[in-house]
């Protein structure tokens, strides 16, 4: 909200040299927040109120004329082009010689076809006043000639953009704003001059009936007649202007001048164009209006009208209706000042679209007990303009009158929410100076809460507004961190555990969004061959068709990283994520099923030594999940090709399973069409598995000392199968049970076609032997392997080389 | 020379082992290893050697001048072991020196592959647990796909309140909504079980806001402590030893009041501004702070009695209070990133500046 600090200073009492940036600092401790301020008017300066004395023809020009001026003592000739120079006696704005224009233009004196003029007569676009306007500016008479235009129509102001939080509609305008920087300063309101209301007797009138008070508490009716719509004076607009609402016309700008100083909302009626009475009631099934910016609306129960004899002319608190609207030839007013029940207004203006001004205001609570004010206030400036005569009585319904409410407030209680042993004497105090009263009681006091402050509504509101006041600005008073009692586990370790082991495993961290295209999830699922990827679960109201369903895995992310990456000439980019995927539960009606994650996606070059490596494989992804899972306490994980799954490479994927079989996963290579949709050209590498198992699968950590007597390998080179997986090889050696046997691994595994007959591989195998109380004899571990050897010679066809 | 036994006088014996000694330090000095330098050691020591030969000469001597020549042969021995461990050091420090000769360029780059990185969401999010769990605080997590009710509605923010516009609010199919704040966690975990609480919430939170300085999904992390006696005073306390962990020991905090419909009384939380420290002229011109000398680091609050008796707890018997951050912005505030996006384009570039601590 916008407001001017101007205007502040007409409404409230400051102390002496209270500048604008102790006002914003005041209004930002006490919980109304200043974004910003912006000064505005510091362009125009020597600008000064001039009495025009004599108008004479310019010797050399039709269209331009010598204007004598005065300014306090100084008089000058000035030549003036413009067709409404008023008579002598009026006010007009004179820039002399020095003076400053806004773009940095400064005036001096010059000749115009032949006479010298010092400076010129401004019109309201040179002052930066407005866009446009014919002709120059005329003030009013009552203007002192000598005084700077811009100290006089209060061109420089500054303007405080304040963040009302929703509990405090009574801050919503000058007024409330005031009242807070008079409760923090210790000042007084200044108070508003109503006395120049005249009112007529005997003009027009309506009659006013509310059939919902529940709908409606209030609603006044005041009557303007012999309304001159005309455009309101310069300093009206321009407050209006700097507040951010445009200037429309003299009744129009009343409104909402009165709905920035007093946040009362006003809506203005053609009285000649209702038939009345006035019933303000629910709309009726089926019931339609024509809103003022031409739209046709269907109405529901929910809403609030405000009707004539024929029909709905508003619908209340949210936008007028066509057929009621103010125009230029309106001639009398009905001002209606009221208040609506705040959800109505809420529904009805988010479900019409229509937020304004006005519905903002009553959708967070509108005071019932400061209409009169408002519509007085308005009344005054109406006459104050000279823009119509107020017609007596006001027609006032209130049936659902809004009193002050009674809240109890223990100092026990104060004292244990806030820690400090405040006395209810300084309670007291503190709500006095927001203009709450309070009854002292046995063990605290009652505050008499003003109409104005629904916010207030139990004690703790009260705590706040005592601590508000100064209190929240105190350091603590002592060290009060307290230890806890119990201490569970951090139901997030097992997903940082896999982050620090990824990360020191060489893979870089992403986060990537929750929410994912369509159609990057009928990618990775092979166009729903895979369904539990492709069925994600939908947003209602995506932002964009970018963020319209919930993952079911990280790859369309991890994806979307590489291609970038690959966009900006990163080509090695070992990229991981853990994170959520969120699957369609397995029963319709119950909430989706989170599960954490961690999947990377590799693409590049091995690490080689100041030259390029050879491009990443299967086997650098499989030694990322080896790790991973090692990290985890899991080092009997099982691989099994093929993986089954839609996105990898049928032949260069595997399902991984713990030892007892359950499945953590899959790893292996892109498929290549899939990557190819997803826009990645290299060969990329992926892997994804679920946290939670694998933190289940977790074997708490032991260690066993390093054994005493030394340890001696043999080797054994053999020609099998190629189908004969390394694994099954190592099933066969194990077979043996020899318990001389301690580790063995595959050297190589040769298939070079040259060397190698058709159909085979050639294995390189080194076994480890040692017996653990003594130191083996060859002749041990010799007999050792060969028994190790035929064990698997046993079980499957091999060729010993 | 080649000894006639019989003719050898003592003192023959003596001066033979003597010369022996002499002998076998010149066969060895042109050796250079060990296996070669005992081969020759055996020509003279051993069975067969020249020692020995010399030593049966001993057995024709008078006893009384058989001790002098033992002795003079148990010199010989210790002189000629003594020549092959000298020998043997001298062979030793030449090749010291010359594998001391050797030098590398240091300044080329370590061999490998290097470390990945931490997201700077992650440290972030890791660094604050570890000051609150010193704090006391147990880490709760919750679903993203939460229930009207926990997120809205337990917390004092009902249907068609003004407060729900604070938190434009994704919904999903089913009912449900994806939350718009880690405060379902509170409410889980309150209605989990009876005071008290402690804890905080960490994890990524939705809102429909996609600009500069705003993403859809965003990380966060509130806190909440329900017990006893628990007040504004301790959430300052907390929030202090908060700021002076995170930021540096001279941070302050300030408190403005503010509104939250989950708490009562609530304030946001200012750290003091840890770049120019709030101090002119630095202050005019920081950048961090845009000149206040303050950064807005979160909400905060007494948790209000309505989210108390949502959860079945008694305000008369416990009070609690709850605050919040978002940890972009400590992520931005921490490591001087000055935008947003960054965290979310997940550009290597950026991300490998952030290595595994």
């Amino acid at each position: 909200m916008k407001i001017s600090l101007n205007w502040l200073r007409e409404l409230v009492e400051l102390p002496a040299g209270t500048e604008l940036e102790a006002v914003a600092q005041a209004l930002t401790e006490q919980g109304l927040e200043v974004e910003g301020t912006e000064a505005k008017g510091r362009e125009l300066a020597g600008v000064l109120v001039a009495e025009v004395l004599d108008i004479k023809p310019h010797p050399n020009a039709n269209k331009l004329r010598i204007v004598r001026v005065r300014a306090g003592i100084r008089e000058e000739s000035v030549v003036c082009g413009a067709s409404n120079v008023p008579p002598p006696g009026n006010r007009v704005c004179w820039a002399p010689p020095g003076a400053r224009l806004p773009g940095g233009h400064t005036l001096d004196a010059r000749e115009v076809r032949g006479v010298l003029s010092p400076g010129m007569i401004c019109s309201e676009p040179e002052m930066g006043l407005c866009e446009q306007a014919d002709g120059i500016l005329i003030l009013l008479p009552a203007a002192e000639s000598g005084v700077e235009v811009a100290q006089y129509l209060g061109v420089v102001d500054d303007v405080l953009e304040v963040n009302v939080t929703p509990n405090r509609p009574d801050a919503l305008s000058h007024l409330g704003i005031a009242r807070e920087l008079a409760a923090h300063f210790g000042t007084r309101l200044r108070p508003t001059d109503l006395a120049t209301v005249s009112e007529q007797a005997g003009g027009i009138t309506m009659d006013v009936r509310i059939d919902d008070p529940q709908a409606c508490p209030r609603y006044t009716a005041s009557f303007v007649s012999g309304l001159t719509v005309a455009p309101s004076p310069i300093a009206m607009r321009l407050r209006l202007q700097y507040c951010g609402i445009r200037a429309i016309s003299n009744l129009v700008d009343v409104t909402n001048y009165v709905l920035l100083e007093t946040g009362h909302p006003l809506h203005a009626f053609d009285f000649d164009r209702l038939s009345g009475p006035v019933v303000v009631r629910r709309a009726r099934p089926g019931e339609t209006m024509t809103t003022l910016d031409g739209m046709d609306r269907a109405l529901l129960a929910e809403d609030i009208v405000i009707t004539d004899g024929n029909g709905p002319v508003a619908l209340a608190g949210v936008m007028g209706g066509n057929t009621s609207e103010i125009s230029g030839t309106t001639r009398n007013v009905l001002l209606e000042a009221a208040t609506f029940e705040p959800r109505s207004i809420r529904r009805t203006s988010r479900r019409l679209g229509l937020v304004s001004e006005a519905s903002y205001r009553f959708e967070r609570g509108v005071d019932a007990n400061g209409i009169p004010f408002a519509a007085r206030r308005a009344a005054a400036l109406l006459a104050e303009l000279g823009a119509g005569s107020v017609v007596a009585g006001m027609v006032d319904r209130y049936p659902r009158p809004s009193v002050p409410t009674k809240v109890k407030l223990r100092t026990a209680h104060l004292q244990r929410v806030t820690g400090v042993d405040y006395p209810v004497t300084f309670a007291r105090k503190q709500l006095a100076r927001l203009g709450i009263t309070c009854e002292m009681a046995a063990d605290g006091l009652v505050a008499t809460v003003p109409t104005f402050r629904p916010d207030l509504a139990i004690e703790e509101d009260l705590i706040e507004e005592i601590l508000r006041m100064g209190e929240y600005g105190k350091p603590a008073h002592k060290e009060r961190i307290r230890s806890n009692a119990t201490a569970q586990a951090n139901p997030e370790a097992p997903a940082d555990r896999a982050r620090a082991l990824l990360a020191s495993a060489g893979l870089h961290e992403i986060v990537s969004w929750a929410f994912v295209p369509r159609s990057a999830l009928a990618a990775v699922s092979g166009d729903g061959t895979q369904r539990e990827l492709a069925d994600g679960i939908a947003i209602q109201n995506p932002i964009s068709s970018d963020y319209e369903v919930m993952r079911t895995s990280l790859l369309p992310g991890l994806a979307d990283a590489l291609k970038r990456n690959l966009a900006r000439g990163v080509s090695d980019a070992w990229l991981f994520e853990v994170g959520r995927v969120v699957r369609r539960p397995a029963k319709p009606g119950e909430a989706p099923v989170e599960r954490a994650h961690a999947a990377g996606l590799i693409t590049g070059r091995r690490a080689a030594w100041l030259k390029p490596g050879e491009p990443v494989d299967f086997y650098d992804l499989k030694r990322v999940v080896e790790d991973l899972l090692r990290g985890f306490g899991l080092p009997d994980a099982q691989y099994r090709a093929p993986a089954g799954v839609s996105f990898l490479h049928p032949g260069v994927s595997a399902l991984v399973t713990t030892g007892t079989g359950a499945e953590l996963g899959c790893l292996g290579e892109l498929h290549p069409a899939i990557a190819r949709r997803l826009g990645i050209e290299p060969r990329a590498f992926h892997f994804e598995l679920a946290i939670a198992p694998l933190a289940a699968a977790t074997v708490s950590l032991r260690a066993e000392a390093p054994p005493r007597f030394p340890a001696v390998t043999r080797d054994v080179s053999f020609w099998s199968d190629v189908s004969l997986s390394a694994d099954a090889q190592r099933a066969g050696f194990l077979s043996a049970d020899e318990p001389l046997l301690r580790d063995l691994a595959v050297l190589e595994d040769f298939r070079e076609p040259k060397y190698v007959p058709a159909g085979k591989k050639g294995m390189l195998w080194t076994m480890t032997y040692r017996a653990a109380e003594r130191t083996l004899t060859d002749a041990e571990a010799d007999a050792a392997h060969a028994r190790v050897v035929k064990a698997l010679a046993n079980l499957h066809a091999i060729e010993i080389r | 020379m080649t000894p006639n036994e019989g003719t050898l006088s003592v003192q023959d014996l003596i001066s033979a082992f003597d010369r022996l000694t002499a002998e076998f330090a010149a066969a060895i000095g042109s050796l250079s290893t060990e296996q070669d330098m005992r081969a020759v050691q055996a020509r003279y020591l051993g069975k067969k050697g020249k020692a020995t030969e010399l030593m049966k000469g001993l057995g024709r001597l008078p006893p009384a001048d058989r001790p002098a020549v033992g002795e003079s042969a148990n010199r010989a021995r210790a002189a000629i072991e003594q020549a092959v461990q000298s020998r043997l050091r001298d062979l030793a420090g030449a090749d010291l020196a010359v594998d001391l000769e050797r030098k590398l360029d240091v300044t080329l780059p370590g061999r490998g592959r290097r470390a990945g990185s931490l997201h700077p969401l992650t440290r972030v999010r890791l660094e604050i647990e570890q000051i609150f769990h010193g704090m006391g605080f147990e880490v709760r997590t919750g679903p993203w796909i939460e229930t009207e009710w926990n997120n809205f509605d337990a917390l004092n923010t009902p249907a068609d309140h003004p407060a729900r516009d604070m938190q434009d609010t994704f919904f999903v199919e089913g009912g449900f909504i994806l939350r718009s704040h880690t405060s379902p966690v509170q409410i889980r975990t309150m209605l989990a079980g009876p005071p008290p609480v402690k804890i905080i919430a960490p994890g990524n939170v939705f809102r429909r806001d996609d600009d500069a300085t705003h993403t859809p999904m965003f990380p966060q992390c509130e806190g909440l402590h329900v017990d006893r006696n628990v007040s504004f005073e301790d959430l300052k306390a907390t929030l202090i030893v908060f700021v002076q962990q995170f930021f540096g020991p001279d941070t302050q905090i300030r408190l403005r009041p503010s509104f939250f419909p989950f708490t009562e009384p609530s304030a946001e939380v200012d750290a003091s501004c840890f770049l120019c420290e709030g101090k002119q002229p630095a202050r005019s011109t920081c950048r961090l702070c845009k000149g206040t000398g303050w950064l807005e680091i979160g909400g905060s609050g007494m948790v209000h009695p309505n989210v108390l008796r949502a959860v079945g707890y008694d305000k008369h018997d416990v009070t609690g209070f709850a605050f919040g951050m978002g940890l972009s912005r400590m992520a931005m505030l921490k490591y001087g990133v000055q935008d947003l996006r960054l965290f979310y384009e997940n550009d290597l570039r950026f991300l490998c500046q952030f290595p595994t601590s």
